[in-house]
């Protein structure tokens, strides 16, 4: 062997060697009292300083046991042990280091001072060195028979050590994994909430899963033992839980049946689940318990949302749709299946789809999706099928492709039943029209051009007013049927309370019709007379809501029944006048007739001559009544029929002193005072001979008929009375007249009050005639004995 | 005037007459027999004068419907004041060809005929019978 300080070359052997000396896990192991016993006896029986157990490691040399020196390695440099490694078994012996040639010049020598060195190879049994036991000293040394067997015997104890070491060490090292290991499947299965045992029922050795206690809350870190297992429900550990009682008396009851495997799902009333995993080979029974309540629960959860969301596709009547573009896969959900009427899982195919379509909806339905797959863009389209049973159906079809990197690899949808909705809205557009045709009919009735149609609230606020009704009235847009237009403001004040007790009658019997007649003016002050029908409009349950007037336009014929009023009234006037007449002709003519028919009688009876003159002058008297009495019938006549009066503006005293003028004589004769009491500018439009006549009357009249007993006072006097009339009164202080006896009579034809042979009854009546042929109206106050008034309301113009 | 037994009563003077030369030529009456008034309220006076003698007989009127100031109807209307006992009654005679006037009549219980003017021989034939019956 070639000295070599430092590393050892011979790399294979010397590799071979170390794993081997590695394996005995001796390096840099603990001190051991053991080995120290050795190194200490050694020293003693060889009497050296130092005595060594070496271990050569590839760098180093590294005692086990050092007795005498403090040092456990050094560098293999110092090492006199290495020697042996390679010296095929044999012990080295040096007497004296410094008279070796081999060691003259080692570093234990000359750096160290060791002389004395004898070492024994410590090897295994297949004669591999793994070091030396050694003693060494300071000064040199000759060692026994007996000193070198016996250290022969200590470098095998210090081997039998060794290897004892290696057996403990393994064994320590075993049971520390085997301890890891149980760790770590007591926290695993903690973790996947799995337990068990493992029982071998020939040797009852139990090996119990502390994961079982976290399953079944049992005491933390409880261990049953055999017999436990075999009666759990005398252990009150394990009967603590019913489950856990259960599993393990199914589990028990195997025990000694032939060899299976079985696997059983128990569930506990508190809705926990546990798998439990059974093997027995032999006499050995493996179970596995697994706690799969969370794992059931999460399941039962997934039914759940799996069988709502069937039953919402199921009620939507929505299902989807799935292709894959590559492998052609059709995938349906079972409303779609439904949809189309095929068993669920029927196997399928673009073209089987397709099929479904009606030719229509399949020329769209191939264009707009070759479209879609092109765009990526989805949509949505109605499409009519044809179901395998041959139902028609409307479908609504959602397309969404799905592209990735640009091409299309995917498309999903749904198919929506809508027949039903089609259906719907079909009918809704029927009605609909059907709803607006009645509308425009109900429209052009309101909207028609003869009656008015208003709606209003029972307070009169305005809600509806038809076209004409607003044209009418011009409203040129709907007037604002705001709260505070109220439809009652149109209607004049007098009819306004009518108008509203009326409504209110609406509201209180609603099926009445009430009805009323308004004249107002419109804004045109067009005066209008409606017919108004006024109805309370009634809810759906019969509860009067709102008025419904309407009114029909009879202006016209109010028109037309005034002018007719006016026509009867004048009628009824003509009728009295010719009942005037008939009364004159009756009486008047009449009387003169008969006296002349009662005096030709009597000629022919008398024969004296004389009286047959007296006759005859009686018979010329009565002739010539008659003939006045027709004239005066004469003139009356043509006032009646007078239709158009020569009127001219006269001035009033200018005309009233021409008829004094022409009375003078009379007026002198009874010494009577005329005074004329009017503004002189005053002027009247009037029939100048009818004014002439009248005055002249009056004044006759009141000459006529003075008072004996005093002188004649007459006043004439005039004033502009209201709405441009003429007021003109003949006041004096004559003889009177009874007008409780006369006053109905006073103006009457041939009623004459007075035995004054002037008096022929004609002549007031001929001023009332001439007077209201002006448009003018007289009337009489008088009292017997004091005197008498004639009041003239003349009409100027 | 004692012991009119028919009063003419006529404002027309010449009626007047007429009638009263018809009723003297008939032999039933005297001329002592008839008074005449051409004022109503004169002959109505006179009447209730008579009235009030309890021994004259009763006796009748001759009337004028159409008269001023009083006619007929007042004039029946005064008379009704105080003929109470009915002895006095009334022929009405006028000129009038009016059914009015017949209705009008007929209303008082006094007026036991009408007549219509101009009276003649036949007609005081029913006078006399009237006044007879």
């Amino acid at each position: 062997m070639h000295e070599t300080y430092g590393k050892i070359i011979e790399m294979n052997e010397q590799t071979d060697r170390i794993d081997i000396l590695n394996s005995y896990h001796i390096l840099d192991s603990d001190e051991d009292e053991a080995f120290d016993n050795l190194t200490r006896i050694a020293a003693k029986v060889c009497d050296t300083s130092i005595s060594l157990i070496t271990l050569v490691d590839n760098d180093r040399q590294w005692f086990k046991s050092h007795y005498g020196i403090e040092i456990n390695e050094t560098s293999l440099q110092l090492s006199i042990c290495k020697s042996i490694i390679s010296g095929k078994g044999k012990c080295l012996y040096i007497e004296d280091l410094e008279q070796s040639e081999d060691f003259k010049n080692h570093p234990a020598w000359t750096g160290l001072g060791i002389k004395f060195y004898a070492g024994f190879p410590i090897k295994t049994r297949q004669g591999v060195i793994l070091g030396s036991f050694c003693v060494l000293d300071y000064s040199p040394k000759k060692l026994s028979e007996l000193q070198f067997e016996f250290l022969q015997s200590m470098a095998d104890q210090a081997m039998r050590l060794i290897e004892g070491h290696r057996e403990r060490t393994l064994v320590k090292t075993h049971y520390q994994d085997l301890k890891r290991k149980s760790e770590l499947i007591d926290r695993g299965t903690m973790m996947a909430k799995l337990g068990g045992f493992f029982v071998d029922t020939n040797s009852k050795f139990i090996f119990w899963l502390e994961g079982t206690n976290n399953i079944f809350d049992l005491p933390n870190s409880y261990n049953p033992e055999f017999k436990d297992l075999v009666h759990p429900e005398n252990s009150p550990e394990l009967s603590s839980n019913s489950t856990c009682l259960a599993i393990l008396k199914s589990v028990v009851d195997n025990f000694y049946k032939e060899d299976f495997t079985f696997s059983k799902d128990f569930d506990s009333e508190s809705g926990s689940c546990f798998q439990v995993i059974v093997r027995k080979e032999g006499s050995e029974v493996s179970c596995v318990i697994r706690d799969q309540s969370s794992y059931r629960k999460i399941q039962r959860e997934l039914e759940k949302s799996q069988n709502l969301m069937l039953e919402v596709e199921a009620l939507s009547k929505v299902g989807g749709w799935q292709i894959d573009l590559k492998s052609k896969e059709i995938f349906l959900t079972k409303t779609s299946y439904d949809i189309f009427e095929i068993e669920q899982g029927t196997p399928l195919s673009i073209g089987m789809i397709n099929h479904f379509y009606q030719s229509q909806s399949l020329k769209e339905q191939t264009v707009s999706f070759a479209n879609a797959l092109q765009t990526g863009e989805g949509y949505v389209a109605e499409r009519l099928v044809t179901t395998a049973r041959h139902n028609n159906k409307w479908v609504r079809v959602k397309v969404n492709p799905i592209l990735k990197k640009g091409e299309c690899v995917r498309v999903f949808g749904s198919f929506q039943d809508i027949t039903e909705e089609i259906k719907l809205r079909k009918d809704l557009k029927d009605r609909r029209e059907k709803a607006l045709s009645k509308a425009n009919y109900f429209q052009s009735l309101v909207d028609n051009q003869s009656f008015f149609i208003l709606k209003s609230d029972f307070k009169g606020h305005l809600t509806f007013a038809n076209e004409i009704f607003r044209k009418r009235y011009n409203f040129q847009e709907a007037p604002n049927f705001s709260k505070d237009f109220n439809l009652f403001q149109l209607i004049n004040k007098m009819d306004q309370h009518r108008t509203r007790v009326l409504v209110r009658k609406c509201f209180n019997d609603p099926e009445a019709t009430q009805r009323i007649i308004l004249s107002n003016e419109n804004a045109n002050k067009e005066s209008l007379t409606i017919q108004w029908e006024i109805k309370a409009i009634l809810d759906s349950e019969g509860m009067p809501v709102e008025v419904l007037y309407m009114g029909q336009d009879v202006s016209e014929l109010y028109e037309k029944k005034s002018e007719l009023q006016n026509l009867v009234t004048l009628v009824s006037n003509q009728n009295k006048k010719l009942v005037e007449y008939t009364n004159i002709i009756s009486h008047n003519i009449r009387s003169h007739v008969a006296n002349l028919l009662g005096l030709s009688n009597l000629i022919d009876l008398i024969t004296a001559e004389k009286d047959q003159l007296d006759y005859f002058m009686l018979l010329k008297e009565a002739i010539q009544k008659l003939d006045e009495t027709i004239k005066e019938l004469n003139v009356i006549t043509k006032i009646q029929q007078q239709p158009n009066l020569n009127y001219e503006l006269v001035n009033l005293e200018s005309l009233v002193e021409k008829v004094v003028s022409i009375l003078i004589g009379d007026i002198l004769n009874s010494n009577a005072k005329i005074s004329i009491n009017m503004d002189s500018t005053i002027a009247i439009n009037t029939v100048p001979s009818y004014l002439e006549s009248i005055i002249l009357n009056l004044i006759s009249n009141a000459i006529t008929y003075r008072s004996p007993e005093r002188k004649l006072v007459l006043n004439i006097s005039a004033e502009c009375g209201r709405n441009g009339k003429l007021i003109v009164t003949f006041a004096d202080n004559g003889i009177g007249i009874d007008m409780e006896k006369h006053g109905d009579r006073i103006f009457k034809l041939y009623q004459t009050v007075s035995q004054n042979p002037g008096s022929k009854g004609l002549g007031l009546y001929l001023v009332k005639s001439q007077i209201e042929s002006m448009g003018g109206e007289i009337s009489l106050e008088s009292k017997l004995g004091i005197g008498s008034q004639f009041t003239l309301h003349l009409k100027n113009g | 005037m004692d012991n009119c037994k028919l009063f003419l009563i006529d404002d027309d003077s010449i009626s007047l007459i007429i009638t009263n030369k018809f009723l003297k030529r008939h032999q039933g009456f005297r001329e002592s027999d008839i008074c005449c008034y051409s004022k109503p309220e004169e002959g109505l006076e006179s009447v209730r004068k008579e009235l009030s003698d309890e021994n004259t007989n009763n006796f009748w009127i001759l009337l004028d419907v159409n008269m001023p100031i009083m006619n007929g109807w007042d004039f029946l209307d005064g008379l009704q004041e105080f003929n109470s006992e009915g002895r006095v009654k009334v022929i009405m005679l006028t000129s009038s060809i009016n059914d009015e006037d017949r209705d009008m009549a007929k209303s008082y219980a006094s007026v036991i005929g009408f007549l219509s003017k101009p009276i003649d021989e036949e007609k005081v034939k029913n006078v006399y019978e009237l006044i007879n019956s």
